[in-house]
């Protein structure tokens, strides 16, 4: 892949400064200051990179996540500092996200950077994780990746995913794969992923399985207790050429809902990337500020003791459930123990019991569903003392509706 | 809408849990609770919870950044189905902090060449969307069907929902300092933050323009005071150019941003106004006149 700059914009700004401060002073606009230089501009730096699964594609291990950027300077900025791969989606700001890039990568060859989008079609039971209407699925995919392409201006992207799965049905749902596996033989996508952010091992092995995706975008940070699990699977993957992509790597950005204890996002991305697994990572920055820091974790992964020590008090959060679910199998009842952690949360932490007790009406829990049980069956990897926190929550569905905040 | 004021009292403390009053925020607000309007063959269906902050990734996943980015409150999310499903629609109610903040995410996601159409604030309606913003609410009525009929509903609906939600329809007072002649209709964005890049410029209004051999954008901030201008100034030197000028004063300036390029400024009272990508010097004096002379 060819790394040259189509534009220097810096040398361009440079030439062209001393005449238009000229100008500026002749026409009395500039009156109480001069231009002032520019700052000499930093060599690139050199980036820790590697190869993304079965693809031709070798990354910087940090690369960016456009989702929120609006300002075309900090994508210009990135790829001028040696990153290479940018992401976004159909859905980022209604479309906008991919519109902005389409201007801006009209300045730049299609063979200097690389580009992934995500497309999730209609029919999607994101609570159950299943698609339905099977026409409709694959004629909305089409539709969707349609318009991402003309907002984008190009003829193909480097990943096309499935976006936001939750499910191994969803991940194998064939319509899908049909429509993907026809995109990528017309040449208008080059590989094809699945991107999933919730029961991840279950998706990725089902990635795996399917034959088809040849990337996994998956949430990976430091908060997740499913660690073990999501090692395996992701080691898994890798095995079998797929490459893998982390998201979330901030876990949020905040310890807390109140967001006063920010998350060090630099050590958790660090963090991320220790995994050999994990090609590159696509943080979601607006700053040229974050960009700088992200660079220079794509330089050296090295975690300072004090960096490490902040993941680990991090982590001490007792309220949050990461979701792995071994816990449901383990119960005799097969509770939907997750949800109830998440309820309980709602409730003991955030003071939301309306909230609570609307995902407790949705599950049709009693209140007294663990009294029956002489002995919990459960272990929690996090240590959460479940029956007890279920016996605690569960008593808001006494509640009369209107006492509850 | 029908607002619902939740009060919490001694019910919650005798019988659910003492704990709970032991780790409950001191300031937990009342929420609204939306109540959806009908539509004459359709049945409502609330097969969603209301969504927060902490959760809105659920719904709309990374999206949800923009959203969050402009002080997101919360979503509350109603089905209208016809028949045996053979028609129907979603209505996405989101509320955000301030009407300023609702126009923020709205701005966000419009596109000058939509089709616009006068319904609350403003609204926009496209093949299977009817989208529209009043107060702190932007409001989306979506389907994944074609067809003139379905359409109209949707549009019924937005109506009536325009009419049940509280809140201003004019917009932010700031987009009235932007010249006319030469602007983009409906191109008016208000950033929240990190403006240009940068994380200490917030709060800007930006706008698109177009002449007949330019395009460029004209953006605005109105800081508390003069002092707090000042210190924006700064800030844009720093973080710019590596130093800051010792002996600032109101008037115009021309910063070289090493990843922005030339940024000509105007600072006048507690405003700051900018350009940028624009080179004609007449025309960029003429607006900036326009502009100071409503200071």
């Amino acid at each position: 892949m060819k790394t040259k700059k189509p534009v220097n914009r810096r040398g361009f700004v440079r030439t062209t400064l001393l005449g238009t401060a000229g100008t500026l002073a002749a026409t009395g606009f500039v009156k109480a200051e001069m231009p002032v230089k520019v700052k000499d501009e930093k060599k690139p730096q050199k980036f820790i990179t590697r190869k993304l699964g079965n693809t031709d594609m070798v990354l910087p291990v940090v690369s960016m996540g456009v989702m929120r950027a609006d300002n075309p300077n900090l994508i210009r900025a990135a790829l001028d500092k040696g990153m290479k791969l940018l992401d976004t989606a159909h859905t980022y700001q209604g479309g906008r996200n991919e519109e902005m890039l389409g201007k801006l990568l009209k300045d730049y060859p299609r063979d200097s950077y690389y580009i992934e989008t995500k497309v999730k079609p209609d029919g999607y039971d994101k609570k159950r994780g299943t698609f339905k209407d099977p026409a409709r699925v694959e004629t909305s995919f089409l539709k969707k990746f349609n318009t991402s392409m003309k907002r984008l201006g190009l003829d193909y992207v480097d990943t096309l995913f499935l976006h936001a799965i939750s499910t191994r049905e969803a991940t194998l749902y064939k319509p899908v794969l049909k429509v993907m596996k026809k995109l990528k033989k017309e040449g208008r996508t080059r590989y094809l992923g699945v991107s999933t952010h919730s029961n991840e091992p279950q998706v990725i092995q089902a990635a795996i399985d399917s034959g088809v995706y040849d990337v996994v975008l998956v949430a990976y940070n430091f908060q997740q207790k499913h660690r073990d699990e999501m090692n395996r699977a992701i080691g898994n993957a890798a095995k079998a050429g797929l490459g893998i992509i982390a998201m979330k790597t901030m876990a949020g950005g905040h310890l807390d809902k109140e967001q006063q204890q920010p998350v060090n996002a630099k050590a958790a991305l660090k963090w991320a990337m220790q995994n050999p697994h994990i090609a590159t990572s696509i943080p979601g920055f607006t700053s040229f500020d974050q960009l700088d820091e992200d660079i220079t974790v794509a330089a050296d992964l090295t975690m300072t003791e004090k960096e490490k020590n902040e993941l680990a008090l991090a982590t001490q959060n007792t309220l949050y459930c990461d979701g792995c679910s071994v816990c449901i199998d383990q119960c005799k009842k097969t509770l939907p123990i997750p949800d109830l952690m998440r309820a309980y949360m709602y409730t003991y932490g955030y003071g939301e019991t309306k909230k609570a007790r609307t995902l407790l009406d949705q599950l049709a829990i009693a209140p007294d569903v663990c009294v029956s049980c002489n002995d919990c069956t459960v272990s929690c990897i996090k240590g959460f003392p479940i029956a007890e926190k279920i016996q605690d929550v569960t008593r808001l569905v006494n509640v009369p509706e209107e006492f509850l905040t | 809408m029908k607002n619902k004021l939740i009060f919490r009292n001694s019910y919650l403390s005798l019988f659910v849990m003492l704990p709970v009053l032991l780790v409950f925020p001191a300031n937990v607000d009342a929420q609204d609770s939306i109540v959806f309007p009908g539509l004459k063959g359709y049945s409502i269906h609330y097969d969603y919870p209301v969504y927060h902050p902490d959760d809105l990734w659920d719904y709309i996943d990374g999206a949800a950044e923009n959203y969050l980015n402009y002080h997101f409150q919360e979503l509350h999310i109603a089905e209208y189905v016809k028949g045996k499903s053979r028609i129907f629609f979603k209505a996405e109610i989101y509320r955000h902090e301030s009407p300023l903040y609702a126009f923020g995410i709205y701005s966000s996601e419009r596109s000058p060449d939509y089709h616009f159409i006068p319904l609350g604030t403003q609204g926009f309606q496209e093949e299977s969307l009817v989208y529209f913003l009043k107060g702190p609410y932007y409001v989306k009525i979506l389907t994944q069907q074609s067809g003139k009929r379905v359409v109209r509903d949707m549009h019924s609906l937005a109506e009536r929902l325009e009419a049940l939600l509280p809140g201003t329809t004019a917009f932010p007072a700031a987009l009235s300092l932007f010249p006319k002649a030469g602007k983009v209709t409906n191109s008016e964005r208000f950033i929240a933050r990190d403006f240009l890049g940068h994380a200490f410029f917030d709060s800007v209004f930006t706008a698109e323009y177009k002449t007949d051999n330019t395009s460029f954008t004209l953006f605005i901030t109105r800081r508390s005071d003069p002092a707090e201008a000042m210190t924006l100034l700064k800030n844009l030197y720093r973080k710019a150019t590596g130093k800051v000028p010792e002996d600032m004063k109101e008037g115009d300036r021309v910063i070289e941003d090493s990843y922005n390029g030339k940024i000509y400024l105007i600072w006048k009272k507690n405003v700051i106004f900018g350009f940028q990508n624009l080179e004609n010097q007449a025309l960029m004096r003429k607006l900036a006149n326009e502009i100071l002379n409503k200071i």
